[in-house]
Order: structure tokens, then sequence, then C-alpha cells
């Protein structure tokens, strides 16, 4: 059976996720093609394509072929994502595993969150926009930014799905947007799994997500884990001025600067997604040149 | 390896890890170190080239040797060599945050 999907008209997150709600595989799971129908599109901001991906990446993974309606081949956002091999991602020959080159300066190829490929992907992020913009800069907040992300994928979502993440730096803002998303068990879940487990009272979802947030708290996913990551990134961003959007289950998290404000959503998101804006004009001096013999703690 | 004596051994993070993202590089080189430490061997770790470095790594590599020997021997017997000095900073900030949350 072929299914047909269109994509959402709206911008917002709220649209997004009923609409991934009311698409998912296991809502259509006589599904054997699934066609994606990009030609009422005017837009897809990083965000979208990441969750898009999820829900084609669940498809696909039970075996539907994946195909593209597209009637204006030369439109600026379908030459966009075929930029970022995002038409190719679930065509047969194309190799997943890979870090493909993005046939544009301005962003990395879409990419499907591998643990065994995390260290080189956030490498290959940080050396791509300084090769291409920021020369003279210090970009390592993009590698730390990426790799706590993927770990949080990796450590806690038990997403159903890998992850997926796109990079994309706009020249005119001066800024480089991170969106990642998982279709896992969410950030407000896993909490109060966790609490639920120690006998600890359950939280709303929005107060789980500034929880998330504070240096120190964990639930220990993995014995290693401190609670240090997502602490980690918010530190980041207040660095680089720029903000974090934490979607997951029913709550928002938002952090502008240093400023943390959370809201409920009427819907529910079937796991997490992180949109990270940094500002790259606040970026640090590269230290290359300047080597520390020894350093002792 | 770098080089070698009988007390101090001089070891490259480039050699030891690929990337300093995840939990498994930083676990690679906590059980290089550990073995050193563990052997009455002081380390001078250098950073030539190497990648920033995630919270996952650093509480797997220098958090569980802190946990395992405590933070005054490791002071004593881990020496950072050839690093920048953002990432020197990165690795006061981890142990900052660390040694405020745990008594180590």
């Amino acid at each position: 059976m072929k299914f047909t999907l269109k994509i959402p008209s709206s911008e917002k997150v709220i649209d997004w996720a009923k609409y991934i709600n009311s698409n998912r595989y296991a809502a259509n799971s006589s599904c054997k093609e699934l066609c994606i129908d990009l030609d009422s599109i005017t837009f897809l901001r990083p965000y979208h394509i990441v969750i898009l991906s999820c829900l084609i990446e669940e498809y696909f993974l039970k075996g539907t072929n994946i195909s593209f309606k597209i009637t204006s081949p030369s439109s600026k956002i379908v030459k966009y994502l075929k930029n970022i091999k995002f038409l190719d991602y679930w065509s047969a020959t194309f190799d997943q595993k890979l870090i493909h080159q993005s046939s544009i300066t301005t962003a990395l190829s879409l990419w499907k969150v591998h643990k065994e490929m995390v260290s080189f992907y956030a490498k290959e992020a940080q050396d791509y926009y300084t090769r291409n913009f920021f020369q003279n800069y210090n970009l390592d907040g993009l590698y730390v930014a990426l790799s706590e992300l993927f770990n949080n994928i990796n450590d806690h979502s038990l997403s159903t799905v890998d992850g997926y993440v796109l990079t994309q730096f706009y020249p005119q803002s001066k800024t480089i947007i991170i969106a990642v998303c998982d279709f896992g068990v969410g950030v407000p879940i896993a909490i109060n799994k966790f609490f639920e487990k120690n006998s600890k009272p359950q939280l709303p979802s929005k107060d789980t997500l500034s929880l998330a947030f504070r240096d120190g708290f964990s639930i220990f996913s993995s014995p290693h884990n401190r609670g240090i990551g997502l602490h980690t990134i918010s530190r980041i961003v207040t660095a680089l001025r720029g903000s974090v959007t934490l979607i997951s289950n029913d709550a928002v998290l938002v952090q502008k600067n240093s400023d943390i404000s959370t809201s409920t959503m009427s819907t529910f998101f079937p796991g997490t997604c992180f949109v990270i804006r940094l500002d790259t004009r606040f970026l640090s001096v590269s230290d290359d040149e300047q080597i520390i013999e020894e350093f002792r703690l | 390896m770098l080089s070698d004596n009988n007390n101090i051994k001089t070891l490259s993070l480039h050699d030891i890890v690929e990337g300093c993202a995840t939990n498994s590089e930083g676990f690679r080189l906590f059980n290089v170190l550990d073995v050193e430490i563990a052997a009455g061997r002081k380390v001078k770790l250098s950073f030539e080239n190497s990648h920033p470095m995630s919270s996952s790594f650093l509480n797997s590599s220098i958090g569980n040797l802190i946990e395992k020997y405590g933070i005054d021997m490791i002071k004593e017997n881990l020496i950072f060599i050839n690093i920048l000095p953002s990432r020197a900073l990165a690795i006061k900030d981890y142990i900052t945050s660390l040694t405020s949350q745990h008594s180590l």
C-alpha cells in the first residue's frame, strides 16, 4: 500500500508534533511505499528536516520504500534538500553510515547519528565551519555541543530510530544552527521514571526540563553519568549569546543567553528535539598558537 | 607512547583515542592511565593534535580516575603537556564542577 505524506504548512512545533503523531508508522503499518510530497513546501527549517527524517526513518526501518514527489526540481528548497543529501538518504544505494560531503558551504549534509562515529562527525563539523568561515576562531563549542547531544541520544533516549542531525550556518545573521532529533522516551518521561524508581514524587514535565539543565543532575542511565552534559550545552550557549530550544514529550524549554523559561505543550512530542543557535560574532579567537608546555591541576 | 623512564611515562592522547567525545573513548584513556598510576608512575599526557573534550569523555577518563584515586593523587601524578589554554580551562572547569558536587 502506498502512503503519501504531505508536509505541514505551518512552521510551529506544536503543529509538527501533531503531524508526527498522526503519521507515525504504527498508524500506517500496512504501508509498503511512502511518498513524501514536497510540492507544497515553502520553507523547511533544520529542525523540521531532522523531525521529518526521524519519521521517515521509522518507515525505512520497517522495509518501506521511500520516494519523493517533486514537480519543481529547480525550486530553492528542493535544491537545498538535494545539497544536504536529504533526497538521497533513504535510497538503496546511499550509505547512511558515512558522513557525506555537502554540496554547499553553509551546511553539512544530513547525518543519522551513528554511535561509533560521533567524534568523527563532531570534528568534521568543527573543521568544516572553521575552514569555510572561521579560520582564526575557536569552534570547540560546536564540537562539544554536538558531542553532548549525541551522547544524550546514545546514553538516555532509548530511541526507536537513530537520531538525526543537521547543522547550518546562516551568513546573514552569523549564526550556526544545530538541530538534533530522536524518537526516544523523552526527557520528562525518563526523569519521572527515575523518580518513580527512587520513590520520589513526580514532577510536571516542564520542571523536568529545567532540572535536566541543572549542573550535577543525572538519572544515571549509564553509571558514569554525572549530570554535566546539558549544563555544558547551556554554558556554551551562554558564552556565545545564543539560544537552546528543547522540545520533549509535552514540554518546551527555551534558553536565551542565560535565561531559561519552560512551558507546557497541549500535544505530545514523541521524543526529543534540540535546536541550538550559536552567535558566531561571539566566538573567541583561536588559541592554536599559544600551547601551554605543562599544565597541572 | 612518546618516551619512558622508571617513574614518569609520557603518553600522547592522540595515540590513545581518535576523539574525545564519548564515554567509550574516555574509558580507553582511563584504562591506559589507570595502569600507569596503579604502578606508581607519574604520567605526562600530551594533548598535541587532540580534540576538544565532552563531559562524557571527561567523566569516563579523568572523573573516573579522581573517583578511584582521589583528587590529590591525580594532581600529583597526572601532568598535562602541550595543551591549548582553552582545553586546560575546560579541564579546570570540569574538575571545579565535579569537586563542588562531590567530596572526592
